[in-house]
């Protein structure tokens, strides 16, 4: 045990304490270049970095940063100093590289990663347009890696091709982001590499030729499909800057078969397929389904039908306006929700609030006799003017709304009188209501009204004795 | 400055400045290194923490009391989210010390072995270091000046990792 004096100003503890607390100290700044720096501290500083068993190198840091011209050579052998100069085995490994740089140095540095048991890497670049053939090869000692056990690229909505005959043993998570594939054969040859998978998203990726595409893994847990940002995509161009560019809406899928019979969770948002069909749900909980705004929404009854089915085992779901909007299937609502989700035990909806919309919603509720907990976000969007939009005449209807409704949060809250009248009527009849949040977005109206809101919505008559009444600005969006 | 309860059983832990602190068990087991003491039986009525003045062992007690009080996430898969925030926010008000205190109370968290507080403190370091050029740093963390490099071996330093440095 060593003793040290009183002297708090003098004394460099950092310094004195084990390497794995000061590993635990860089491994926490924001990337690489930032803990190499720290080798001109001083002489116990000098070669901590090389052992943080971490690699986080982004181009676009430096790209950020006005002034600076991006040294493309100089950035090459940093990476490959940093890779060469780790000393332990690499528990993360992340690398944006952009588009500076060709295939081959790219299958050198992740040569060096899986020589150092890369467990985790994340990859973001797309190769040299001109230089390289058009298609992204996944290289050979990447798929062979063993150690490999988080794999997440983004390649700028380049194509993705695989090697042949080569399988990740050990892959348990892949997040594929902007990937193009050819068709859907290529996905699913992708699914056949990966014996252990147990969790995989696709986000904001494009099939080009799609008819039906088939997700079948014995072992995956999670699947997330998420194209809602497609439409409005960056792209950085080959000059380094980046511009918003749209995509013609082309789509994941056409067609969407699930066999999963270990999946526990499933998200979905952006386009919903024309075609829908679910097989060995039942291990399935959590359901997570908010669909664009669809020209097809006439087929969303029978998938939604299709999925209550077959997803009885259901604890959690959540849904979205384009989920309950019902205009086009209001005739098979008692067909679209004749299955019973007896485990369901937490709803979320995300919605404006009109007549349709709460229609299904009672029908939802009808179905999931031992839900306990409603979440109603009332989004800003248009609560219909129409007298009635919130038609609370019928006893019954109000009794299984307000039975489960355990929050309720406004966003985009301006002080509104309609949402008022909502947030009164509900206050009145939630008897089981916890909390009810106005998230407001507007700083100056946040200042100016909050307060004064918060006074009024205070003197509503309240069901529930224990409801807790929030008002908060927030800025993200 | 002790703190008492009645039923529970009670550990005295002793500061270098022989200040004793009375604080129950269950909030001292939140140190491995207690923890490990009790359990071979070899602490008995008083611990002495020669290293620890009491300044860092008072603020030391405060955090192992409240994370002690709080819900253990292997408890509960679904833990309470407000208990988190809850703790969140007692952890960001905890770290608003000056560096002095937080070195002292890294160096006691890593002789009691307490890694959820070497943790929040390694963070507090590495936000304060964030951006920071070198020369600052040295300063923030106070380096000791008879360890620092010789010009050239920092120049040398420097250009082995120029790319970090431009």
């Amino acid at each position: 045990m060593r003793r040290f004096k009183q002297s708090r100003l003098q004394v460099d503890r950092v310094s004195n304490l084990p390497d794995r607390v000061i590993h635990s100290i860089l491994s926490r700044l924001e990337s690489t270049e930032e803990a190499v720096r720290t080798s001109v501290l001083s002489t116990r500083w000098r070669y901590m970095w090389t052992s943080i068993p971490s690699i986080d190198i982004d181009c676009s840091r430096q790209l950020l940063k006005p002034g600076k011209k991006f040294k493309k050579n100089k950035f090459k052998m940093f990476v490959y100093w940093v890779l060469l100069n780790k000393t332990l085995d690499l528990d993360s490994f992340r690398l944006c590289c952009s588009n500076y740089y060709n295939m081959s140095t790219l299958k050198r540095w992740i040569h060096a990663a899986s020589i150092r048991k890369v467990k985790k890497l994340h990859l973001s670049f797309f190769p040299i347009p001109g230089e390289d053939d058009e298609a992204f090869e996944l290289p050979h000692s990447l798929v062979t890696c063993a150690s490999l056990e988080v794999l997440s690229l983004f390649l700028f909505r380049q194509p993705l091709v695989l090697p042949y005959s080569t399988k990740f043993r050990g892959l348990r998570v892949l997040e594929l982001n902007s990937v193009e594939f050819y068709d859907e054969e290529c996905v699913e040859a992708f699914l056949v590499m990966c014996p252990s998978l147990e969790d995989l998203s696709f986000i904001d990726c494009v099939i080009k030729l799609l008819f039906v595409l088939y997700i079948s893994s014995s072992k995956l847990k999670s699947l997330r499909i998420d194209n809602r940002k497609m439409m409005d995509h960056e792209e950085v161009l080959v000059d380094g800057t980046v511009s918003k560019k749209k995509y013609d809406n082309e789509g994941f899928c056409n067609g969407l078969e699930i066999s999963c019979p270990a999946l526990v969770s499933f998200e979905y948002g952006g386009d919903i397929a024309e075609n829908f069909d679910f097989k060995n749900l039942d291990s399935l909980r959590k359901a997570v389904i908010h669909p664009n705004p669809i020209k097809m929404r006439t087929y969303l009854g029978d998938i939604v039908a299709k999925l209550f089915v077959q997803a009885s085992h259901l604890e959690s779901l959540s849904i979205n306006r384009d989920f309950v909007e019902c205009e086009e299937y209001k005739m098979e609502l008692d067909e679209c929700f004749s299955a019973s989700l007896p485990n369901l035990k937490t709803l979320e909806l995300t919605t404006t609030i009109n007549d349709c919309n709460m229609n299904v919603l009672i029908h939802i509720l009808k179905c999931s006799p031992n839900l306990e907990s409603l979440n109603l976000i009332i989004q800003e969007g248009i609560l219909r003017k129409n007298p009635g939009y919130w038609e609370f005449d019928e006893a019954k209807r109000t009794r299984i709304l307000t039975r489960h409704l355990k929050r309720v949060e406004f966003l985009e809250f301006n002080g509104e009188k309609e949402k008022l009248d909502v947030a009164r009527i509900l206050l009145e009849q939630g008897n089981a209501l916890g909390e009810m949040v106005f998230s407001w977005r507007n700083k100056v109206k946040y200042r100016e009204k909050s307060a004064e809101t918060m006074n009024m919505v205070s003197k509503f008559i309240k069901a529930s004795s224990f409801v807790k009444l929030i008002t908060l600005l927030k800025d993200s969006r | 400055m002790s703190t008492s309860s009645s039923s529970s059983k009670k550990i005295v832990l002793k500061s270098a400045d022989n200040e004793t602190f009375e604080i129950d068990e269950i909030v001292a087991l939140e140190s491995q290194a207690i923890k490990n003491m009790i359990e071979d039986e070899c602490a008995d009525n008083v611990i002495p923490l020669g290293n620890i003045d009491s300044k860092t062992l008072s603020k030391i007690i405060e955090y192992c009391k409240k994370h002690a009080e709080s819900p253990k996430k292997d408890d509960n898969a679904d833990i309470d989210e407000k208990a988190v925030e809850d703790l969140k926010s007692f952890d960001a008000e905890f770290a608003k010390v000056d560096m002095p205190l937080i070195q002292d109370i890294l160096m006691a968290a890593n002789f009691l072995n307490i890694d959820n507080l070497i943790g929040l403190m390694c963070r507090t370091i590495a936000d304060r270091i964030k951006g920071k050029t070198p020369e600052e740093i040295r300063k923030i963390l106070n380096i000791n000046k008879n360890d620092l490099l010789s010009p050239e071996q920092e120049a040398k330093a420097r250009e082995e990792n120029s790319w970090a440095f431009d």
